[in-house]
């Protein structure tokens, strides 16, 4: 009996971290997918000490804060909602001071001072740190009056205990629902096999991908083909990452075991996250604003996820699509009945290679579609990041135009932002194309309905939509790259038709090993 | 390969496996599977109509300690409250409830006997009455029962009730406490 | 003339079935769905509309508070206000009928909001599509021989083609006038019959002028106390709380033999001081007054609604409308005449019901009081209805 792999995180924390999104608030859900997706960043990290100590510097804020007199936590995460920028400054407009230290909101800063501790909280911070204490609050409720009896005239010294407490809460929270040693397990079984055959990122192929799905190792054995293909791509990027780390004389220091012998987690986030781009979940671009619809946003989830290594490897991921997506079904099927699920064995999957190509061309005209509003948007509220965008999509002679003009315009720096775009004004007056793609950009945003873009946010707003349009770019050039490759792979060895029904038999014949019924 | 080396590696490896797993789209969601957030509690008190407040109610009287919780958040956020009445005789019906920030009634419908009006009167309503309405849960030892009634207008609201309907019975049961939230 | 009254929906049209007042300031109206506790998410616009100082219908038809039901849900919107407006008015003059369409009934259908300042008919939405659903259903109803209209705001003028149903109404007064006029106010029979009876008043009208002279010389010996032979006012002698000597007024009731209202049988109902024993509802098929023939109009008056109707005479006897829906008691009054209360004088009896402080229970007093501002020779007999 071959040991099934038991998948690292448990059903119940991926429900919790789905409900974190969900949850519903005063308006629309409580939670923005940002920072959802930030603290799970924290979370898979480990890299939550620091987001600990902050937050209980918070709650020391609010606990000592005057305007609650009784639950202050509760009222001012839960029943005033302070968990956006605007309103968490307007909570603390008045300075607070007690005995054990006082509290008063900056230009940019939320200072605080016990005893002779500093600490400084932004109000960006507020939407990560609200999610984590809801975290908290939902793994044990009764830690929220804990908190207010522990911090209510604290000093410091109370202060880091109660960081410390969290910590150990979190701890051991995940150590129930995330069990390290299946993924140890997976990763040195795959590096294993990774060092027999002397393969490294670059040496990869889409064969090796699928030879190893075809005999994956004694243990543990991997049925589906989407998670040999995350888990091979994962582990050779890791090891590769770590390598070219090490091989830098600056950076010994740098991720090396602390006094534990664990590893820095603060490098682990940094590493994943934050220097590839990679990697992050986007999904928040469907919700409000919406940017894209989760169709067509979904086509492309597996190539934000690998990035660069998707370019490398790009039958693979027609593959993981086409034939992974036809794996998902057979295993829905087999949850139902035996009969089901040997009726869809005779299938073929519903969708072929070109399928795909042609969903991710239509997302990517999304995007662009996407842009052009967000653009729209930008210029009607006189902001001048709608340049960037513009750029992006003239035709080149124009784009020439308008960079030369703008270099000028930049040299002169005692050019304020309003100015600036009295400026572009004047140019674009001069530029009919460039005027016609705003006509067009302006009728784009008025039928377009979905949340977000039924009428012109304030300028207040504006930071969601920068955020979603880096994140259009980002994705919009990971698709066009891919398909160049696709196009590429079309024209070189054969039709895309030919290799899918080559692909077919392959897949068939696996599929009904894995799921068909026991030979006599 | 030294040690740290390898430990750097799985920590890389395992940090963006446990995160993909995470963010990972669930094909097929069914309500059995939600979590239940501190949140969604808070807010089915509050009356938030979002919530799917029949479900989550099912759930909450299915469990002591999710009532305990639900009966802790609620005394702290109630606008005002009834307390278990104490019976004249056996009988525990009573007609109505009044207190100085409600007035709990019912008169029947003259046609048809088996339908009764329930008013709820809010001398002094906030702001959430006049725009989500109001909330009367009705708490026992065992058990949490609870009705949104609609948007105060002129100090009032109404439900139109079956008399045999359990929640109708709670509201005039003088062993239920009663909360507004 | 029994009227039904529908609203236009982009779902169909929907009976308005029943009205009743409630008229309790602590409860404020409702619509409800077929009778059942389910309620319209209307039911706060159409407080509004009922409401003193915001709407209309509680200024016009006096209750505070109202029970609608209606035959589906409508839960958004206010195109439903003229169709309401008119089955209110209906049921004060007693038309309002249940949504079952018969032959010889009217039937309304109506689309349209309700200026409550200067009582104008505005323009709604999806004309086009209510008319379509709707049409259908006026066939049918044609076909079995009611009279069916379908009233559209004036300011929808464009959005429909103009054919035998459909009415443009810019106001409601203008609405009202697509109500039948109540002299017709008769229970439901074929046209024929209606002429019949017609001919019939008419002929014994001719033959109570003659009598009615004999009687104007030797006073309305039937209606006066016999014991009482001084020359009091009349209507004095008519209140005094005796027992009823005269004969020749019963009330008789035509009950079921067996299941159902196919083989009947008569029973008389006692009389005692003014006042029918009660009857019960449920195996009541038919109801006759008998009066002699000096009487030449007998006006049901209930007691605890707005209803004042002329009633018809038959062979049988002055036949009294039974209620539709028997799920509660019913009291009401019997006047008789000797002389024909005009149309005009009628409908001043509905107003000042209608503008009684206490619309829901009409004493003997107050409608005596009024009956005798009219100068004229009457008789009012008590009668209730009971549910068992």
């Amino acid at each position: 009996m071959t040991n099934i792999i038991n998948y690292g995180i448990s059903e119940t924390l991926k429900a919790l971290f789905a409900q974190l999104k969900d949850t519903p608030g005063l308006n629309g859900n409580k939670y923005h997918g940002k920072d959802v997706e930030q603290l799970s960043q924290y979370i898979v990290c480990r890299n939550y000490g620091s987001l600990c100590y902050e937050l209980s510097f918070l709650c020391w804020a609010v606990v000592n804060n005057p305007v609650y007199p009784s639950s202050p936590l509760l009222s001012f995460f839960w029943l005033e909602e302070n968990i956006q920028a605007k309103r968490f400054r307007h909570a603390f407009i008045q300075p607070i001071q007690t005995a054990a230290g006082k509290v008063f909101m900056g230009e940019d800063y939320l200072q605080l001072q016990i005893g002779k501790v500093e600490f400084a909280i932004s109000p960006t911070r507020i939407g990560v740190l609200a999610v984590m204490l809801e975290l908290v609050a939902s793994i044990e409720p009764a830690q929220l009056t804990k908190i207010e009896t522990l911090l209510l005239d604290a000093n410091a010294q109370t202060i880091k205990q109660l960081s410390s407490n969290l910590q150990k809460l979190i701890y051991s929270y995940l150590k129930e629902h995330i069990p390290e040693a299946s993924t140890q397990e997976r990763f040195r079984a795959i590096s294993g096999w990774l060092k027999q055959r002397n393969l490294s990122t670059d040496k990869l192929t889409d064969q090796d991908i699928l030879d190893f799905w075809l005999s994956p190792p004694e243990q543990p054995s991997y049925i589906k083909y989407s998670t040999v293909l995350d888990d091979l791509l994962d582990a050779i990027s890791a090891i590769e990452v770590v390598e070219n780390t090490l091989n830098a004389d600056y950076a010994l220091s740098l991720g090396n075991n602390n006094e534990q012998g664990e590893v820095n987690a603060d490098w682990v986030q940094n590493t994943v996250f934050e220097q590839t781009n990679n990697n992050a979940d986007l999904s928040w671009l469907c919700q409000s604003p919406k940017f894209l619809t989760l169709a067509q946003y979904l086509p492309m989830t597996a190539l934000i996820s690998h990035g660069k290594l998707a370019r490398q490897l790009p039958l693979s991921f027609l593959r993981l699509s086409i034939f992974g997506g036809w794996q998902s079904v057979l295993v829905q099927a087999k949850r139902k009945s035996p009969q089901g699920l040997a009726d869809k064995l005779q299938q073929c999957p519903n969708r072929q290679y070109q399928d795909y190509v042609a969903e991710l061309n239509d997302t990517e005209s999304q995007c662009k579609q996407v842009q052009q509003v967000i653009a729209h948007i930008f210029y009607s509220l006189n902001n001048p990041l709608f340049i960037g965008i513009m750029l992006k999509q003239m035709p080149t002679d124009l784009q020439q135009t308008l960079k030369i003009w703008m270099r000028e315009q930049i040299a002169n720096t005692t050019e304020s932002e309003a100015n600036l775009f009295l400026h572009v004004q004047q140019w674009l007056s001069q530029h009919p194309k460039a005027l016609f793609w705003l006509t067009e950009a302006a009728n784009l945003f008025k039928n377009n309905n979905k949340a977000g873009f039924k009428k012109l946010p304030s300028v207040a707003e504006l930071d969601i939509y920068q955020d979603g349009s880096e994140a259009l770019d980002h994705c919009q050039e990971l698709v066009a790259r891919y398909l160049l490759l696709i196009k590429k792979l079309n024209h070189e060895n054969a039709q895309l038709a030919e290799i899918y029904r080559s692909d077919l038999c392959i897949f068939s014949n696996r599929f009904k090993q894995i799921y068909g019924a026991p030979h006599a | 390969m030294p040690d740290n080396q390898s430990q750097m590696q799985e920590q890389l490896f395992t940090a963006k496996t446990l995160y993909r797993e995470l963010h990972q789209q669930q094909l097929a969601q069914n309500n059995d599977g939600k979590f239940l957030l501190f949140n969604d509690l808070i807010q089915l008190v509050l009356g938030n109509p979002k919530v799917d407040a029949q479900q989550l109610m099912q759930h909450v009287n299915q469990s002591l300690v999710l009532r305990r919780q639900y009966m802790q958040l609620l005394q702290k956020v109630a606008f005002a409250s009834s307390p278990v009445q104490a019976a004249a005789s056996s009988a525990t019906e009573i007609s109505s409830r009044k207190t100085t920030e409600f007035e709990l009634l019912f008169k029947r419908d003259k046609q048809f006997s088996g339908q009764v009006y329930v008013i709820l009167k809010i001398p002094h309503p906030i702001e959430k009455h006049h725009n989500q309405g109001v909330r009367v849960n009705c708490c026992s030892e065992q058990l949490i029962s609870a009705i949104h009634f609609p948007s105060i207008v002129d100090g009032k609201t109404q439900l139109l009730m079956e008399e045999s309907d359990q929640r109708f019975i709670n509201m005039f049961d003088a062993e239920f406490a009663i909360y507004l939230s | 003339m029994t009227t039904h009254i529908f609203i236009a929906t982009t779902q169909g049209l929907v009976a308005i079935q029943k009205i009743t007042p409630i008229d309790d300031e602590d409860i404020s109206s409702v619509v409800s769905v077929n009778g059942t506790s389910t309620t319209a998410n209307i039911s706060s616009s159409y407080h509004n509309f009922v409401k003193k100082g915001v709407g209309i219908i509680q200024q016009m038809f006096g209750a505070c508070s109202y029970r609608v039901d209606i035959s589906a849900r409508i839960d958004q919107g206010n195109s439903w206000q003229v169709a309401m407006y008119l089955a209110h008015l209906a049921q004060s003059k007693g038309l309002l009928g249940n949504g079952e369409v018969n032959s010889g009934d009217t039937v309304i259908c109506a689309t349209g909001e309700v200026n409550t300042s200067n009582h104008q008919i505005l323009a709604v939405a999806e004309v086009p599509l209510k008319f379509k659903l709707a049409q259908p259903q006026l066939e049918e109803w044609t076909a079995l021989g009611a009279k069916v209209q379908f009233l559209v705001p004036q300011a929808n003028q464009s959005d429909v083609k103009q054919n035998n149903y459909i009415q443009l109404v810019s106001n409601l007064e203008q609405a009202a006038a697509a109500l039948p006029s109540s002299t017709q106010n008769q229970s439901s029979a074929s046209v024929k019959n209606k002429k019949l009876v017609s001919t019939y008043s008419r002929y014994i009208t001719s033959i109570a002028i003659l009598i009615l002279a004999a009687i104007v010389f030797w006073g309305l010996v039937k209606f006066t106390a016999p014991d009482n032979s001084s020359h009091q006012p009349l209507a004095k002698k008519i209140n005094s709380p005796k027992v009823e000597s005269d004969q020749k007024t019963q009330l008789v009731a035509m009950l079921k033999q067996g299941k159902t209202c196919a083989q009947t049988f008569s029973q008389d109902i006692v009389l005692t001081n003014k006042v029918f024993e009660d009857l019960a509802l449920n195996q009541l098929c038919e109801l006759y007054l008998q009066t002699n023939e000096s009487i030449l109009q007998l006006l049901l008056v209930a007691q605890d609604a707005f209803t004042v109707i002329p009633l018809t005479q038959s062979p049988q006897g002055w036949q009294i409308p039974l209620p539709k829906n028997r799920l509660s008691d019913r009291s009401y009054f019997l006047v008789a005449h000797v002389q024909t209360l005009s149309e005009e004088k009628i409908e001043q009896l509905r107003l000042y019901r209608e503008t009684m402080p206490k619309t829901k229970m009409l004493t003997e007093s107050a409608l005596t009081n009024w009956l005798q501002q009219q100068s004229l020779d009457f008789a009012i007999y008590a009668h209730k209805l009971v549910v068992e």
